[in-house]
């Protein structure tokens, strides 16, 4: 059994000591910044990234994954505590997860969504460890060509499912290349609108870019509206959730772990996709609709679920064909070629220890 | 992954009591907490000040740009592909002898460049624009 | 819409930029591309998009004249007090160290919001920038210049 060979490598990666204190560490950092009112994610890691400048690659990824299910879970105890989801996905998280709390049922909303996304986290692991071979053999078969037709795929895809006007998108993706262009040119070791500045030569650093786009704007939106992340009026009682929770939840759980891991695949569609999907399946089924938004608890587990899913498949693209589906992604790139991995279907051959450490 | 997982259930759940006091100290204090975290990160990476000019840049740039309606993910998606895109454009142009048809030559580039069509269009048909915004407003 | 010319803007500055400073870099030949094929790609193709966004600026302000827009006011007092915050922090972390630079830091971008009276400020001020202090520079041994250079 490969697959099980692939597996035990990883846990053998991943159970390190210091492996183990990463993800730790990153888990711990991804919730403290995560759980801040406003603060998605992608932000938390742009934060972040600077920590896990210092550390071997491997563990460096270790910490970055870490540090985004710490801010997956922060966020959403925030939608759940404060109704102030820190990214799009959370929306759908507060939308019944707020009204639980509101009914003083926030210790089972918050439990309920840990635990569907632990099983989510199950499932998609296996399927990621099931499908990366085929992937990446795929990938092995690219050329420049083909690399290139996936890097316009990939553009496109986050230009589309992305808010706001695909012009505007655009935009953002032509300036985006325009900054990138900026330093010393690969090929003839020319300058390219360095304006004489020695520090530009290099081009500018991924990090500091990130942080300030992601971070500082974040920050300065937050202040728009007074009063932001300053309620908390959720008090928390019972913790664990009782039985009939847990039924009430286990299918829904399901479910949003089926659809999250399908759609999280998809390059560009980010979880925002697979948790409303999850929701309004949930609502469609449902046998009493109209209890949707005040509280049910299926309207929390579903798409909690499928969030975990989908964020953990969205790492399929990411990890097999060295291709960004999503800011968080973007993110991880940056991160690898920083630590002088080139990303692409090569590293699950080469560096089969970080693929399957970063798996575990 | 699947570990990280299991230790945020187990952490986590006794840790709420600390999330929830995080939630209780006021913005004000959070917010030149955060910022001076990034100063010192954005400085320390490389031990460059001009980094952290490039961090006041990018956030008020930011800030505008999310003012205008725009969003910062396709920016920084394509600043980190640019690179590899050029080069590899470079390449295949090299092995393709200067003919742009390679790129539908090849049967996987073509279906790629085919996927990424067809999710352009859908984009723009007016329906599906319809649907996004109802989404969006939900 | 007036945002719409606002991004058209952007993107023709963009352009320009491109265009002008690019226009020393060869172009090189479809085999073999030069250094300045790229950035006159790009360049044009800001050129369009913000030529079709104007466009819609245009017949967005035909279609509906005065749209109430929803947003809040610009943070002006916040990106001020922010942009001020860090830049201070890239000015003075050579001269002056980590320690002094974060106070000021710290105080600049606490202005941002109401609320804490000066006092309060510094001594946020105060307190953030020793336990930045303990936790980069003792606690993960960053190389950081932790006092001024010139001491």
């Amino acid at each position: 059994m490969e697959l099980l060979d692939h597996l035990a490598l990883g846990f053998e990666v991943a159970l390190t000591w210091q492996n183990l204190l990463f993800c730790l560490v990153g888990a711990l950092l991804g919730t403290l910044v995560g759980v801040l009112p406003g603060i998605g994610p992608a932000t938390t890691i742009a934060i972040l990234l600077p920590i896990t400048f210092e550390l071997p690659a491997v563990g460096a990824l270790i910490m970055l994954a870490g540090i985004y299910y710490g801010a997956q879970y922060g966020g959403s105890t925030t939608a759940i505590l404060v109704n102030m989801p820190g990214e799009s996905s959370g929306i759908i998280t507060a939308l019944d997860g707020h009204q639980m709390a509101k009914q003083g049922r926030a210790g089972v909303a918050l439990a309920i969504a840990a635990i569907g996304s632990l099983f989510a986290g199950t499932v998609s692991t296996f399927f990621i460890a099931g499908s990366a071979g085929t992937l990446s053999e795929l990938g092995l078969m690219f050329g420049p060509a083909e690399n290139v037709a996936l890097m316009v795929l990939a553009i496109v895809a986050v230009m589309v499912m992305g808010k706001g006007s695909v012009l505007n998108s655009l935009v953002m993706v032509l300036i985006g290349l325009s900054l990138g262009l900026i330093g010393t040119d690969v090929e003839t070791s020319k300058a390219r609108y360095t304006f004489g500045i020695q520090e530009l030569r290099d081009g500018i650093d991924f990090i500091p870019l990130a942080m300030g786009l992601f971070g500082i704007a974040e920050i300065l939106r937050t202040l728009e509206t007074p009063g932001n992340g300053e309620l908390v009026r959720a008090r928390i009682t019972g913790l664990w959730p009782k039985g009939a929770d847990l039924k009430a939840s286990a299918l829904p759980i399901l479910r949003g772990t089926g659809v999250g891991t399908v759609l999280g695949i998809l390059p560009g569609s980010g979880t925002l996709l697979a948790s409303f999907s999850a929701y309004m399946l949930e609502k469609r089924i449902s046998r009493m609709p109209e209890r949707f938004g005040k509280g049910a608890i299926e309207g929390l587990a579903a798409p909690e679920s499928a969030n975990n899913a989908a964020a953990q498949t969205s790492f399929v693209p990411m990890l097999t064909l060295g291709m960004p589906s999503g800011a968080v992604t973007a993110l991880m790139i940056g991160a690898m070629t920083i630590h002088g991995i080139s990303p692409g279907p090569q590293v699950v051959t080469q560096r089969p220890d970080l693929f399957w450490g970063v798996v575990c | 992954m699947w570990i990280g997982n299991a230790m945020l259930l187990i952490i986590n759940l006794p840790l709420i009591a600390i999330w929830v006091s995080i939630l209780r100290i006021p913005y004000r204090h959070l917010v030149p907490a955060i910022i001076l975290f990034c100063c010192i990160g954005a400085y320390a990476v490389n031990n460059s000040a001009f980094d952290v000019v490039v961090l006041v840049v990018a956030g008020l740039f930011g800030y505008a740009i999310s003012r205008l309606g725009c969003e910062p993910t396709p920016l920084l998606l394509a600043f980190i592909i640019g690179p590899m895109l050029e080069e590899n454009f470079r390449r295949a142009m090299l092995v393709a002898h200067g003919d742009l048809a390679t790129f539908v030559h090849k049967p996987i580039s073509l279906t790629l460049l085919l996927a990424a069509g067809a999710l352009l269009l859908l984009a723009v048909v007016p329906a599906v624009q319809r649907r996004r915004a109802e989404v969006f407003v939900e | 819409m007036v945002r719409d010319f606002f991004v058209a803007a952007l993107a023709a500055a963009f352009a320009l930029i491109l265009l002008t400073f690019g226009s020393h870099l060869p172009m090189g030949t479809a085999l073999r591309m030069g250094p300045g094929f790229v950035p006159r790609a790009v360049g044009i193709g800001l050129l369009v998009v913000a030529a079709a966004i104007a466009l819609r600026g245009f017949l967005g302000l035909r279609r509906r004249r005065a749209v109430a827009s929803g947003e809040p006011p610009i943070q002006w007092r916040g990106a001020a007090s922010i942009g001020l915050g860090v830049l201070a922090f890239a000015v003075l972390i050579q001269p002056i160290g980590l320690i002094a630079s974060a106070i000021v830091t710290v105080f600049v971008s606490s202005l941002a919001q109401d609320g804490d009276r000066i006092g309060e400020r510094a001594l946020l001020a105060g307190g953030l920038s020793a336990v930045a202090g303990a936790i980069f520079s003792l606690g993960l041994g960053l190389p950081l210049p932790m006092l001024p250079a010139f001491l």
